[in-house]
């Protein structure tokens, strides 16, 4: 059994890794809505498969940090759901203080991401509403059975 | 911060609408007549400034482009004027073909050949009513289709020049729109805006102008098309300049407003019009008139001189009428060759024969006529001089001619065939020929001297009587001699026979004589003194055969010694020509049985009965040999005794009194029965040479059909190789400018498919991010 401080340690190790995916994700974003925007297609497809790298990689974030919660949670005999990087912070003191920092920029960083995902989700549907639309006239005249029907589109608005 | 990024995602939504708008605007378009592809142009937005630092703005769709080629648009504009003139000179020149009809069997030339063959066919039978009929019937036939085909291309040249004045309301109606868009352009684009499909619009309305008239257009520096049509500005920036059509000399003549000088318009479906109503249909109109007219003039040549089988005329009306040219209220005064008449008048020479019907007596009356000189009153009085004849013109200036009682005329190429019945050769009656042949040199006031039965009398020459005294023409002299009181008194005559003076007694038999006392004409016209008596037994001459010779002459037949035919050894008659060159010497004293036909030139015989001739008393007669009894035309030029009226495709028709009694067809040459002279000369028509048509009616035909033909055949393989290039031009057009609907939803379904993606992967960010935010 490891002890909290180098728990936290690695706790921290963790934190730095989320927060740099953090980062990847925001480029990828920013790159797809990008390729959108300039209906480059090709880029789109690439900031895409790019997003799905990085969004493979995260179970494997989340199992190791789910372990060092629950090591850590059990060296302090505590609940694992009441754990928060704030709180884990605050309980370790000092040893926790680069920890707390990683905690303020990973929050911000996911309102970024949050916020850029929002963005991008709003731009694809616009695009996909409108190529529907375009599609829908030219096969079905702009009355009669809507596409989705004859299974030749399917609506997956984010 | 915040503020930028709506920024700049607002433009990129914008952007990205106007480019999905324009894939969506181009397939909704891909059928649109003149459509151009649309492409949407983005560049990068302005950057912003912000607290001193520069941020990248997204991107802006700056400008929908046209995707053209102006090169290969100007190239489509000059085609479409070709393959437009082209086409629509095609349909006109076949409406042409068919009224032509030669393709079908019901052209002009298979109903002339039908004409021909029953012409053939009566002059087997020329008595035939049933077969009369089928000619009258098949003639009208030729003139019916002649005046169908005038009709028509009349109606081609007026129809032609009303499609013009249509086709001008079109020009009109296309330059005003093109005008309009140049307005609505220049609004659109003065706010920096490319008007895309305002100028489909009006590239698809020059390229519909020039579908109607070639132009030219180019697009100014501001945008505007200015368009001109031969040099002259028909569209400019802002203004279209109307077309107008006004009637020239040479047809319909276009002016654009405000010019002076007419707009020499040769493309389009206009230049295709104008050349059917200005050149095609009315040089073809007069082609086929020049054709009537010489198929009249051919025809009507052969009938005038014709005999209907009924035999000769009591009287003839011509069918055209002699203008006043002068203006002086009298007709006769005018030259016949310049009387106003459609058929040209020559110099030559007319026969007019009047037969006594009772006697069967035929006087021959030879009419020289001079182009120059004669006039319709020269023709007329001496109409009227060949005796038992007047002649007139009607209150519609038309000659009329009509025979005394008792008498018939016509103007056949009839052989006398009893030369000798007025008893100058071997006659009955007491005779006495001149040794010469007139003219003859009389001094005024020159004498003969006569001794009749009843008394002795002397003719006095008086110049008055005479056009020429020192030219006194046979006629003249016995003119002059028939009109004094002695001759009648006495029973005596004058008669001319071949040229020469004859005195007779009007009294037949042994018992009749007259003597020739003196006078100081007797030299002069060939007389001597002579005691003349006549005889009981006349000798009868009968011409055998018919005249095949190419001209006119008249043989002239005189006994060389004196004795009876058939018995006097040595006893000849002699014959001479016009020019005085001997032709024949027949052998008619012993050794000759009387009535055996004896050979003399080109087909003729004559025969002689048993009888006294006397050189003694300058037995003699004469033979008119006609190859062409009218060799001046002028019966055609007055339309006697025609087959065809009219003179031109619009007036042809045949002859109303044929078309209603087809006995009144002339096919005899003589009058005998069974003669199908002049129905043969009929048939040779359409092989005649006619100057105006430089060669035969039959070969001016075929040629002008084939031109016809050909000038078609060449329109059809032009249009066909014009088209081609057209749609070589259109489909390089589409590669340029056509929207590939294929291409285009192709494009939108991959989209499509990487939004697909990107969207499952923004749901997981969403949940991914909840669960740190959470452990945050």
């Amino acid at each position: 059994m490891r002890d909290a401080g180098t728990l936290v340690m690695h706790l921290t190790g963790w934190a730095t890794e989320e927060l740099a995916a953090q980062h990847r994700t925001l480029a990828a974003l920013e790159r797809q809505e990008k390729a959108v925007l300039a209906r480059d297609r090709e880029a789109l497809e690439r900031a895409t498969r790019a997003m799905a790298e990085l969004l493979e990689e995260r179970p494997r974030r989340s199992a190791r940090r789910e372990v060092l919660l629950a090591e850590l949670a059990a060296a302090w005999g505590v609940a694992k759901r009441s754990l928060t990087l704030r709180s884990i912070a605050e309980r370790h003191g000092a040893g926790a203080r680069r920890l707390g920092e990683l905690r303020t920029e990973l929050r911000d960083g996911v309102a970024k991401v949050a916020r850029r995902n929002r963005r991008l989700a709003a731009l694809i549907g616009l695009h996909r509403r409108l190529g529907y639309e375009v599609l829908e006239g030219l096969f079905t005249g702009g009355h009669g059975h809507p596409l989705n029907e004859r299974g030749t589109l399917v609506d997956a608005e984010a | 911060m915040a503020g930028i990024g709506l920024h700049i995602g607002l433009r990129g939504l914008l952007a990205a609408q106007s480019a999905l708008e324009t894939v969506g605007h181009n397939v909704a378009n891909a059928g649109t007549e003149g459509y151009s592809r649309q492409r949407l142009h983005l560049t990068a937005a302005r950057a912003l400034e912000r607290n001193g630092l520069r941020f990248g703005a997204g991107v802006d769709a700056s400008v929908v482009r046209r995707m053209t080629d102006q090169l290969l648009t100007r190239r489509i504009v000059t085609q479409t004027s070709v393959v437009g003139k082209l086409d629509a000179l095609l349909a006109g020149m076949s409406g042409v073909e068919a009224v032509l009809g030669e393709p079908n069997g019901l052209g002009v030339g298979a109903l002339v050949d039908e004409l021909l063959a029953r012409m053939s066919d009566l002059s087997t039978s020329p008595e035939d009513a049933a077969l009369r009929t089928g000619v009258a019937q098949s003639a009208a036939d030729v003139t019916a289709q002649l005046r169908r085909m005038a009709g028509e291309l009349t109606d081609l040249q007026r129809s032609a020049a009303e499609g013009v004045a249509l086709a001008v309301t079109q020009v009109n109606a296309l330059a005003g729109e093109i005008a309009g868009l140049n307005r609505e352009i220049a609004k659109e684009e003065a706010a920096g805006v490319p008007a895309n499909d305002l100028r489909d619009a009006r590239d698809l309305a020059v390229t519909r102008l020039a579908k109607q008239i070639d132009v030219t257009a180019h697009e100014t520096q501001s945008g505007a098309v200015q368009v001109q049509v031969a040099g002259q500005l028909l569209v400019g920036p802002t203004q279209a300049r109307a077309l107008r059509v006004e009637a020239g000399e040479g047809g319909v003549e276009l002016f654009v407003k405000g010019g002076t000088k007419p707009v020499d318009v040769t493309g389009g479906e206009i230049g295709a019009l104008l050349r059917l109503s200005r050149e095609f249909a009315p040089d073809l109109r007069a082609e086929i008139d020049l054709f009537a007219h010489g198929m009249i003039l051919q025809l009507n040549r052969a009938h005038s001189t014709g005999v209907p089988a009924s035999g000769g005329f009591r009287s003839l009306i011509g069918t055209f009428s002699i203008e006043d040219r002068d203006g002086d209220g009298d007709r006769t005064d005018e030259l016949l060759s310049a009387a106003g008449l459609p058929f040209d008048v020559q110099s030559g020479e007319l026969f007019v024969h009047v037969q006594n019907a009772a006697s069967g007596l035929v006087e021959t009356r030879r009419i020289a006529i001079d182009a120059d000189r004669t006039t319709v009153g020269d023709l007329l009085a001496t109409l009227q001089d060949a005796g038992h004849l007047s002649a007139s013109l009607d209150s519609l200036g038309r000659v009329r001619i009509a025979a005394d009682a008792g008498h018939t005329f016509d103007f056949s190429r009839r052989l006398d065939r009893q030369p000798a019945l007025a008893g100058t050769f071997g006659g009955r009656r007491a005779s006495y020929g001149s040794a010469l042949a007139g003219p003859f040199d009389l001094a005024a006031g020159s004498t003969l001297v006569l001794q009749g039965p009843s008394s002795s009398f002397t003719v006095t020459f008086d110049p008055a009587d005479f056009e020429n005294l020192s030219a006194a023409t046979a006629h003249e002299v016995a003119a002059a001699i028939d009109a004094h009181p002695g001759m009648a008194a006495n029973m005596l005559r004058a008669t001319v026979e071949g040229g020469r003076l004859f005195l007779q007694t009007m009294g037949e038999g042994a018992g009749q004589s007259f003597s020739i006392q003196g006078g100081t004409a007797l030299g002069a016209l060939g007389l001597g003194a002579a005691t003349v008596t006549g005889q009981d037994l006349a000798v009868g001459v009968t011409v055998h055969g018919a005249y095949g010779g190419d001209r006119n002459q008249e043989l002239f037949f005189r006994a060389l010694s004196d004795g009876t035919v058939g018995t006097t050894d040595g006893l000849q008659v002699e014959v001479r020509d016009a020019e005085g060159r001997i032709v024949a010497t027949l052998d008619v004293g012993a050794g000759y049985v009387p009535g055996s036909e004896l050979a003399v030139a080109d087909g003729i015989g004559v025969s002689f009965t048993y009888g006294d001739v006397s050189a003694t008393d300058r037995d003699a007669f004469a033979v008119e040999l006609l190859a062409d009894s009218d060799t001046s035309d002028v019966l055609v030029a007055l339309g006697l005794n025609s087959f065809y009226v009219g003179s031109d495709a619009e007036s042809i028709g045949l002859r109303p009194d044929i078309e209603s009694d087809p006995s009144r067809l002339a096919t005899s040459f003589d009058g005998a029965p069974g003669d199908n002279g002049a129905l043969l000369a009929m048939m040779q028509a359409p092989h005649l040479d006619v100057p105006a048509l430089g060669g035969t009616p039959q070969a001016f035909y075929a040629d002008l059909v084939g031109q016809v033909g050909f000038e078609i055949g060449s329109t059809e393989s032009a249009l066909e190789v014009e088209q081609l290039l057209m749609t070589s031009l259109e489909e390089r057009r589409a590669q340029v400018s056509g929207v590939n609907i294929d291409e285009e939803l192709v494009d939108m379904i991959q989209f499509e498919q990487a939004f697909a993606a990107a969207s499952q992967f923004i749901q997981v960010v969403n949940s991914i991010h909840e669960e740190v935010l959470n452990l945050i």
